[in-house]
């Protein structure tokens, strides 16, 4: 029993290895035709990387079993094995139809991975649609290949899997089923490896077969059927007969029948003539690419947080002892630039580029609009951006959360619009930038824009406020990311599900990011969301207050100055000012706002960092003193505790303590709501809203 | 699961999971027993994953009373409550003579802050008394009973309930009412 279930949990990683697989496919698939879409006929290559794609979906769908996968690839093989050999025109039809059958493939996929039946009739109506483009009896047919009209001839494949092949949920059967269907095959085994029945582990794959193919395929043809077992298997391909192997090279036991069991005959004179080759690897494919569990990474990704954390603590050790002669001061300072250098390749390994989720928007787009008929564009840029894989596997939520508000609530229908003399395609906006070591997203929409004076309202109904509050538009704007201000009373299909903004919001958070909106009535608005590029290192400013240290990130600041009595101003609530360029910047007291004993009062006793908030406001933190500045790794607060407001995460210092890091836009935000009466938002006791624990 | 039947307090190996030493001691429990001014608590000590003397610690600012602040615990950071503060009995004041009982609660790792660790208890079901309605600070939801060991009352903690983040977050807000600066 307990074996079963051990067998049951192997099944489901393959299968979660499959669907990741699958999502990844599909992603590749949907920007791919999203090129030939914008640039009107695909290439080639195009069509191969779609077929590649849409063929490792078949393969795996097979081995599932999971039929309505199989049958809506199949078809859709057919069709771009046409297109690939020109049999007719990729027109805008067959493209969208292609990206028609791409979208029901990714909803099959899901319905799969959520582990339902999918519908049996799932696809039905698109696999004909694909169907009728070959014309009639074309879903049996086998694809033909560019290099077709092979000659008949004998193949000679070796193929010798290796042990770990059942590992990766293949089945040599599927594939010599697959090469049956391809012409006529024989079948050599070599069973030398089996061992005895009481020594077979039947998760190891002992046996290793030569076929002779009669058939009209390419090479290439051939060698598909092989794809998914590539990298765990030997294989060779030949056009002349392979050399036998010598059980000898396997088995110590010279005397052993050196002729190998055939097992299927089909007539054939498959004695097989020397070679001048010995047994040989050289057609197994190296790839560029390989795949590892993200769990190593992520070790080996802690490992090196552990190492920095250690040469700094060695540094500040030498720093304090008399061990300080030029040879271990030049060594040590090596080894600090090869930290870096380790550090910054290892963080590289799991940077991704947000193109996997800008790829799925444009389906979001295409149902949404289409489900409220209005007519949208989504035009996307800096796809290549590379951010934390981390990262980008929280954008999704928060990305379709806001490009389906943009579409519901911000576009308006092509009448409205033709009315108000915009075009009646509206445009969606989604962009990824760096910026000052973030990154920063942002969706922008050409629609209606935030109604203030309708936020306020609802706001007021939903009690998130009260009627009286007297809110600049900015802060009116900002309601939309509370939690309870979009609700089930009026549920679209499209977004009010109850949740909505606020989530976005909380995830941003979550992963110490910030997002916020502006918007300007009648001319759409914009979403503007900013998150650290990794979670793992950054640049940091070590500040003392008090007796504690702080880090501030490097990113945003801007400079920092010892003050004299002539930079700093007072306005009639005390509020304290400093000369920034030539502009005035508000000063803000960490010792103030974080209730740090000790800290100074008068900012020309310590100094003041000027930092920079995402949009652009600059305010002047007072601190004692700089220490020094250096690289430190992130750790998260919220894995054990909860967000801390004006702190985004901590670090773990040379000597061992941990130190909180800044975040700017939260000491902002702290700034702002200190001091003034306490916004009037009423405490939700069952919301405990981030951000609201000081007013 | 390097532990045998006399798990050492100074060591950093008290089992996590259930395993091997609950099927052992079949309906059997232990608890960690700890002594907060003349009160003794317990608590399961499949919860507790550490025992280490008190640490430097980095206060957490604009956070409740009760939570002393953060500490580095071979490269995970994770808080720190005062529990004779949670329990509304006045602030500990922290010396290096001071013990730091890390849990797992929730998934989370949390230090508690105790003044001395006392014994380990190993209890049947039928030793546990249940908590009678108490009308004063501790609130008797955090608790899952009560036992004697001699003529000592030993209250047994409910980690899960005492560290659940909303409670947390909500004393937080009832308990950090000044303004900040």
């Amino acid at each position: 029993m307990a074996k079963r279930t051990r067998k049951a949990g192997k099944l489901d990683k393959f299968k979660n290895t499959y669907f990741t697989e699958c999502s990844e496919r599909l992603a590749d698939v949907e920007s791919v035709l999203g090129e030939i879409k914008k640039n009107g006929l695909g290439d080639d290559e195009q069509y191969h990387e779609l077929f590649r794609s849409i063929h490792s979906i078949k393969g795996g769908a097979g081995a599932f079993g999971f039929d309505n996968i199989s049958l809506l690839t199949h078809s859709y093989e057919n069709v771009l094995g046409a297109l690939r050999n020109h049999d007719f025109e990729a027109t805008g039809e067959v493209v969208d139809l292609l990206i028609e059958a791409a979208d029901k493939l990714a909803e099959i996929v899901d319905f799969y991975r959520e582990g339902k039946k999918s519908k049996p009739n799932a696809g039905e109506e698109i696999i004909g649609k694909l169907d009728s483009l070959l014309g009639e009896d074309d879903t049996v047919q086998q694809i033909a290949d560019p290099d077709l009209e092979a000659e008949f001839r004998d193949v000679f494949i070796r193929f010798f899997p290796d042990e770990k092949l059942f590992e990766s949920a293949n089945d040599p059967l599927f594939i010599i089923r697959e090469l049956q269907t391809y012409g006529d095959l024989k079948i050599e085994i070599y069973a030398d490896n089996l061992p005895s029945i009481e020594n077979i582990n039947p998760e190891i794959s002992y046996l290793g077969w030569d076929f002779v193919l009669q058939t009209d395929r390419s090479e290439a043809d051939i060698r598909q059927a092989f794809e998914f077992v590539e990298d765990v298997c030997e294989l060779e391909i030949s056009d002349v007969p392979l050399e036998p192997i010598e059980p000898a090279a396997a088995v110590d036991g010279p005397d052993k029948s050196d002729q190998p069991e055939t097992i299927v005959d089909t007539g054939m004179d498959g004695k097989p003539s020397p070679a001048p080759e010995p047994k040989s690897t050289a057609l197994v494919q190296p790839s560029a690419l390989i795949r590892v569990e993200l769990d190593r990474v992520d070790k080996l990704v802690n490992m090196v947080g552990e190492l920095v954390i250690t040469q700094a603590v060695l540094e500040q050790n030498i720093d304090a002892s008399q061990y300080q002669d030029e040879s271990t001061v030049r060594n040590l300072g090596v080894l600090s630039s090869h930290m870096r250098e380790i550090q910054e390749n290892v963080m590289e390994i799991r940077m991704q580029p947000v193109q996997s989720v800008f790829a799925r928007m444009p389906r979001l787009v295409r149902e949404i609009s289409r489900s409220l008929g209005k007519k949208v564009k989504l035009v996307t840029s800096g796809e290549a951006t590379e951010v934390d894989k981390t990262i980008i596997e929280h954008l999704t939520d928060p990305l379709t959360h806001m490009i389906r508000n943009a579409i519901d609530h911000g576009i308006e229908s092509p009448e409205e619009r033709a009315s108000l003399g915009k075009p009646e395609e509206a445009i969606v906006f989604l962009s990824a930038s760096h910026r000052s070591g973030q990154i920063a997203i942002e969706v922008t929409d050409d629609g209606r824009g935030i109604d203030t004076e309708k936020v306020f309202q609802r706001a007021v109904e939903r009690e998130i406020i009260a009627p009286d509050a007297d809110m600049p538009d900015e802060a009116i704007c900002d309601l939309i990311f509370m939690p309870g201000f979009s609700t089930a009373a009026e549920i679209t299909d499209v977004s009010g599900r109850g949740v909505g903004m606020d989530v976005v919001r909380r995830i941003t958070q979550e992963i110490g990011g910030r997002v916020i909106v502006d918007s300007t009535k009648g001319k759409g608005s914009r979403f503007n969301m900013s998150l650290p590029l990794t979670l793992a290192v950054m640049d940091g400013m070590i500040v003392e207050v008090g007796e504690e240290r702080f880090v501030m990130p490097l990113g945003c600041i801007i400079e920092s100055i010892r003050p004299t009595q002539a930079d700093i101003s007072e306005i009639a609530n005390k509020e304290k000012l400093a000369r920034f360029r030539d502009d005035y910047v508000p000063l803000v007291f960490l010792s103030k706002l974080f209730d740090i004993r000790d800290g100074v009062d008068d900012p020309c006793q310590g100094l003041i960092v000027f930092v920079e908030t995402d949009i652009g406001n600059v305010i002047g933190v007072v601190v004692d003193d700089l220490l020094e500045e250096r690289q430190v790794v992130i750790k998260s607060l919220e894995e054990n505790f909860m967000p801390v407001d004006g702190v985004s995460a901590a670090t773990i210092l040379g000597n061992g303590r941990v130190a909180l890091i800044l975040e700017v836009n939260g000491l902002h935000d702290m700034y702002r709501k200190h001091g003034k009466p306490a916004l009037p938002h009423r405490p939700r006791s069952d919301k405990p809203a981030n951000g609201e624990m000081h007013t | 699961m390097t532990q045998s039947d006399e798990p050492k307090l100074s060591l950093p190996v008290l089992p996590t999971e259930g395993g091997e030493l609950t099927e052992a001691l079949e309906d059997q429990e232990q608890f960690i027993t700890f002594q907060i001014g003349s009160e003794e608590y317990g608590l399961d000590i499949l919860t507790v994953r550490e025992v280490k003397a008190w640490t430097e610690i980095t206060k957490l600012p604009n956070t409740a009373e009760f939570i002393l602040g953060a500490v580095n615990l071979r490269g995970i950071i994770l808080p720190v409550l005062d529990l004779r503060c949670r329990f509304g009995m006045g602030n500990t004041q922290p010396t290096s003579r001071h013990i730091n009982i890390i849990v797992r609660a929730n998934d989370k790792f949390i230090g508690i802050l105790v003044d001395e660790v006392n014994e380990i208890l190993t209890l049947t079901s039928g030793d546990i008394r249940p908590v009678p309605e108490m009308g004063f600070t501790i609130d008797g939801e955090f608790l899952t009973g009560l036992v004697t060991v001699e003529d000592r009352m030993v209250a047994l903690i409910d980690v899960e309930k005492l560290f659940d983040m909303n409670t947390l977050l909500h004393g937080n807000a009832a308990e950090n009412a000044d303004p900040v600066g």
